[in-house]
């Protein structure tokens, strides 16, 4: 009996040692390959989309440009439905862009319309939040609790809490710099804990927040270096000038909380470029996306997704995570 | 009976025959008419006032909708006035600053394709592949009147003041 007892502490002390060991592995690398592709050349499927996201049975989800529709794609890439056309209408479109999954529902924004047109996961279109300003960037935390980046002048503010009828819960600024228009222009994430990660879109500038907007840090991947600004052709002197380059696309959470940010014009290879952070924002490692993309999604399942052939495809990737200490 | 029997056939032989011949001439009616054209009236007015309408744009203005809206509005317009079969839509392809190849060449192709459905438009659409009007310097789309009646060709820049509406509209 004693001997067994002390096999089995043995063992338990081994795995716990195991675990610890394990735990202090770092992400060294990721290796990337591609298990799908939806949409090609030959084929009408996708035009031009801009917005993805994933519900937990596979399905992918996209809003196309072009054709001013949203898309639901089955897990093997086949086009399930189609919905959408030019207007203004319930299920019309001028501009869509961000696409979110939750619990069943989709959110859909559009460039031109303000407010968000909620579909259920068949596509069928459900009712409409009204706002009165763009969006930029959205996540939902519950059918309560939306989160939405907006870059009006008029309130500079940069993340703003609504509830499902689109009344505005909370104006939350993270910041009292910003000193032009166009840096409000963020995108953002939200973890399991609740911190907020936050880009900005033509400024080199990441940062944390816990969930009462208090700054946890703030990181720069290029030593704050500018994107490229153009003036505007006017007559007046003080002509504005305006972005014409991006600092960052786009940003995702895996399942593990690594926190996957694609590049703009400030890194090598613009659009490609994927830089991998921890949750205290220590660079793990990067990655080169096969062809440029505007946007990343990761899904439930840690898969990768990505523009392919100027948006006319999407490329599904499975993420290899290699580890080391 | 038999003879009886054969004649019934062959009149329903005959009669069938006769049915398909006419669907293909009312197809080919229709088509003659309808598919150029929704509006034959306007087609014959068209093809006598000896006018035609070129709407060049720039692929960049796929990713700008902002400056699309005013070309999407000339194109409804057009439909309005029954002007849409004088229309050929042209997009530039510039040699220079682009992938010579094959591939972005389709994916520019399948843009165009998607716009074209997108925004409901009837007229046909060209890429320019062979860069005929890489000479031309437009920032905003253009529209040009080749008006064949007066000998002269008239350029205008989108959006279009009430005069240039009503040169291009009224076609007079």
């Amino acid at each position: 009996m004693r001997i067994h007892r002390l096999l089995i502490l043995f063992i338990v002390m081994g795995l716990t040692v195991f675990s610890f060991l394990q735990g202090e592995e770092k992400l060294k690398k990721i290796s990337l390959e591609e298990v799908l592709s939806i949409g090609s050349l030959e084929s009408d499927i996708l035009y031009m989309w801009a917005g993805i996201t994933t519900g937990p049975q596979g399905h992918i989800y996209v809003t196309d440009a072009m054709d001013y529709s949203v898309k639901k794609f089955n897990e093997k890439g086949v086009l399930v439905k189609k919905v959408g056309r030019k207007g203004k209408g319930p299920k019309e479109f001028l501009a869509p862009r961000s696409i979110k999954y939750f619990q069943g529902q989709l959110y859909v924004t559009d460039q031109y319309i303000p407010g968000i047109k909620i579909f259920d996961k068949n596509l069928n279109y459900i009712r409409h939040i009204p706002l009165k300003f763009p969006i930029w960037d959205l996540k939902i935390a519950s059918e309560e609790k939306i989160f939405i980046s907006s870059p009006i002048m008029s309130q500079p503010e940069q993340l703003i809490l609504i509830d499902s009828q689109g009344k505005m819960n909370k104006q939350m600024k993270q910041t009292s710099e910003v000193e032009e228009y166009w840096e409000n222009f963020l995108k953002f994430e939200i973890d399991v804990q609740g911190n907020l990660y936050v880009i900005y879109t033509f400024r080199d500038r990441i940062r944390k927040y816990n969930r009462t907007m208090n700054q946890i840090w703030a990181k720069s991947l290029f030593g704050h270096r500018e994107v490229k600004r153009k003036k505007l052709n006017s007559s007046k002197v003080a002509a504005p000038e305006l972005p014409t380059q991006t600092a960052y696309k786009d940003i995702a959470l895996d399942s593990q909380g690594h926190l996957f940010i694609l590049g703009g014009h400030l890194c090598e290879h613009p659009g490609r470029d994927v830089y991998v952070l921890d949750q205290k924002g220590n660079h793990l490692t990067s990655f080169l996306l096969p062809e440029s993309s505007h946007c990343l999604h990761i899904d439930h399942h840690d898969f990768l997704y990505s523009r392919g052939e100027e948006g006319t495809s999407i490329k599904k990737i499975s993420m290899k995570y290699i580890y080391g200490q | 009976m038999d003879s009886d029997g054969n004649m019934k056939r062959r009149l329903l032989i005959q009669r069938r025959v006769l049915g398909v011949i006419f669907m293909e001439v009312f197809l080919l009616i229709a088509y003659a008419f309808g598919v150029p054209c929704k509006n034959p009236p306007f087609f014959q007015r068209a093809l006598e006032e000896k006018k035609s309408i070129l709407i060049i744009l720039e692929p960049e203005i796929f990713f700008c909708p902002l400056c699309l809206e005013p070309v999407i509005h000339f194109v409804k317009k057009l439909r309005v006035h029954g002007r849409d079969c004088l229309v050929t839509g042209v997009f530039i392809w510039r040699k220079e600053g682009r992938e010579k190849s094959q591939k972005s060449l389709k994916i520019i192709e399948k843009k165009i394709k998607g716009f074209v459905e997108g925004n409901e438009i009837r007229f046909p659409v060209i890429l320019d592949k062979y860069h005929v009007f890489d000479g031309l310097n437009i920032e905003t789309p253009v529209i040009i009147l080749l008006d064949r009646s007066q000998n002269e060709i008239h350029k205008y820049t989108l959006p279009l003041s009430q005069k240039q509406r009503g040169e291009i509209f009224g076609l007079k």
